[in-house]
């Protein structure tokens, strides 16, 4: 049996569990460390701590199911630790409806300064129209009977910059035979640090998941 | 009574965010009718304008080539 199970959390003794500031002072060549600050496994190289995992998205929310509800909200969630996120968005709505997004800090939401392209592309037509100075950010579309999907990418929200998003939505209109595209590109424009953010439909209701990723800075 | 997913819990929302709710919801149903509205008139220009190249002699290959479309 392991040392380190035969208290469990509670052992006095956690070989190889530190945070990022108590890193073993002087390690050896392929040891293994598992920081609880940044919830990564470090390894020493011979000359330097790398993260094993140095790039690619990483887990921030797990996947979270929402059921009948007008309003998702996600707090705690961007923070200096990434500079760029990516949201995944499963849902049906109840009825025809927009997404929408707002931005927040210590769980209120920001209704001001957004700005956005959108495009749409619908069998073979194509259209576009921009809308500045909103209170939020539409990021999807649904038209009430079947799921749709959106993948939405932030970049900078914990920064007290603008903020810069864009948004790719499946919607399958009145079948799924029938999928559109609707693209959005845009921004929050104020110089604002965000910590949250709020998905609201229009109208109705909306059932589904979201799953939130930071890109790994390195 | 209106429900949120308040940081992964679905509960109802309190009545300060309802009504909050309410008046953004009256507002973005405004934005959204505004833009479907802009959004169709420009496709009715799009296709006005494909008749009259068509008149004009016009392929549908070539006004499709000329105007974006597919």
């Amino acid at each position: 049996m392991p040392f380190s199970s035969v208290l469990g959390a509670s052992s006095v003794i956690k070989p190889g569990v530190c945070t990022s500031t108590t890193r073993p002072t002087v390690p050896y060549e392929g040891q293994l460390i598992y920081e609880t600050d940044t919830d990564r496994v470090v390894a020493y190289n011979g000359s330097a701590w790398v993260y094993t995992h140095s790039s690619g998205l990483v887990l921030v929310k797990a996947e979270t199911a929402f059921n009948a509800v007008s309003s998702v909200t996600a707090d705690g969630v961007f923070t200096s630790a990434y500079t760029n996120y990516r949201i995944i968005i499963r849902y049906q709505c109840s009825t025809s409806a927009e997404l929408a997004m707002k931005l927040r800090a210590a769980t209120v939401d920001t209704s001001t300064n957004y700005n956005y392209q959108r495009f749409v592309a619908e069998s073979s037509s194509t259209n576009a129209v921009r809308s500045t100075s909103q209170a939020q950010a539409f990021i999807g579309q649904d038209g009430g009977a079947f799921t749709g999907l959106t993948a939405l990418e932030l970049s900078g929200p914990q920064l007290a910059e603008p903020t810069i998003y864009q948004a790719v939505n499946t919607r399958n209109a009145s079948a799924y035979t029938t999928p559109q595209v609707v693209q959005y590109f845009g921004n929050q424009s104020a110089s604002t640090a965000f910590d949250g953010i709020n998905f609201l439909v229009s109208s109705g209701t909306t059932s589904g998941s979201y799953t939130i990723y930071g890109y790994a800075k390195s | 009574m209106t429900k949120i997913n308040d940081n992964g819990i679905d509960r109802e929302m309190t009545t300060a965010e309802q009504a909050e709710y309410a008046a953004w919801a009256v507002t973005a149903q405004a934005d959204a009718v505004a833009q479907e509205e802009a959004r169709q008139v420009a496709i009715a220009a799009k296709e006005s304008a494909k008749a009259k190249l068509a008149a004009l002699g016009l392929t549908e290959a070539e006004v499709n080539a000329i105007i974006g479309g597919v």
